[in-house]
């Protein structure tokens, strides 16, 4: 068998152009239930969000939106880095692949140390659904809000993860020359979808707040 | 079509980091009923930029696209029908 930049061809298919493209809408299948996952999550947050907008405000105000502006544009940065190893990989530039795979599993990395560091300020004042102290008019629909919060960013954080872990098996199987560079492109679609959720998060999230 | 150029890629994620100072900046300045808005639409314009060219969708196939598109069309009317709801409700 003779390795190209393309990998092997299963007999199923025609040519590599094909067995891509099988490989993507495959992935986009998947990507498509994780749209509407994270979709009813968001839609329901933006049907409270419209209905208590004053409160919801006033608590989106408490968080750190620096930190989490520094979130994204590491996540930017490593959708940046898993396009660059992605097209490595394609391009048959596996040992630069290998090495542009663990610098996006270290921005993803950077994401959750940054997003632990908040979640430990926010455990510390309180901004914690269950046992939130703050006494005003508009306390329940602030509590609400951070369920919200704790739920989408929460669930984000496990893709975040499940990225990094599938990244660290990918590496290892690139090192044995394993997998053609499909599955390189199939976890780069997963890891910029994250990205793209956490695009839309951080704005719903972050910079409703009733700062100005 | 052939992939992007890796100095696409660096454009493409300088436009990003661009678009997240802008929406950053905007957040703070008082724009009325408008601020949500801008916000979503410069999200709309990140997601668009990481779908197109990171995600490849720019050069691939009409199969592939149809597929991509089949989720966020879902996820368009569910909002729209759920919207219909709460905001015509008496």
């Amino acid at each position: 068998m003779p390795t190209t930049a393309e990998g092997r061809l299963h007999e199923q298919y025609e040519d590599h152009a094909q067995q891509r493209s099988a490989v993507e809408q495959g992935m986009w299948v998947f990507l498509g239930s994780e749209v509407m996952l994270f979709g009813a999550a968001i839609l329901a947050f933006a049907i409270y969000r419209s209905l208590h907008q004053a409160a919801f405000a006033a608590a989106s105000a408490r968080l750190h939106e620096s930190l989490g502006a520094i979130n994204t544009a590491l996540l930017l940065t490593s959708s940046l880095t898993m396009a660059l190893c992605a097209h490595a990989a394609r391009s048959g530039m596996r040992r630069r692949a290998l090495t542009l795979l663990p610098v996006t599993a270290a921005f993803g990395i950077g994401f959750l140390v940054v997003k632990g560091l908040e979640y430990s300020l926010e455990i510390r004042d309180d901004l914690v659904p269950g046992h939130f102290p703050f006494l005003g008019p508009d306390t329940p629909q602030q509590e609400l809000f951070f369920s919200f919060y704790w739920l989408l960013t929460g669930l984000h954080a496990v893709h975040v993860t499940i990225g990094i872990w599938v990244m660290a098996g990918l590496w290892f199987a690139l090192r044995r020359r394993g997998p053609s560079p499909n599955a390189v492109e199939a976890t780069a679609l997963y890891w910029h979808l994250v990205d793209v959720i956490w695009i839309f998060l951080f704005p719903l999230l972050y910079l409703t707040g009733a700062r100005r | 079509m052939k992939d992007a150029t890796i100095t696409t890629y660096f454009r493409v994620w300088l436009a990003l980091l661009l678009l997240l100072g802008a929406t950053v900046a905007l957040a703070h300045l008082d724009l009325g009923k408008a601020n949500a808005a801008v916000a979503l639409l410069i999200a709309a314009a990140k997601a668009a930029l990481v779908l197109a060219f990171f995600m490849e969708l720019r050069r691939a196939d009409v199969a592939t696209r149809s597929t991509a598109a089949a989720g966020f069309l879902l996820l368009a009317v569910l909002v729209a029908l759920t919207f219909t709801d709460y905001g015509t409700r008496p």
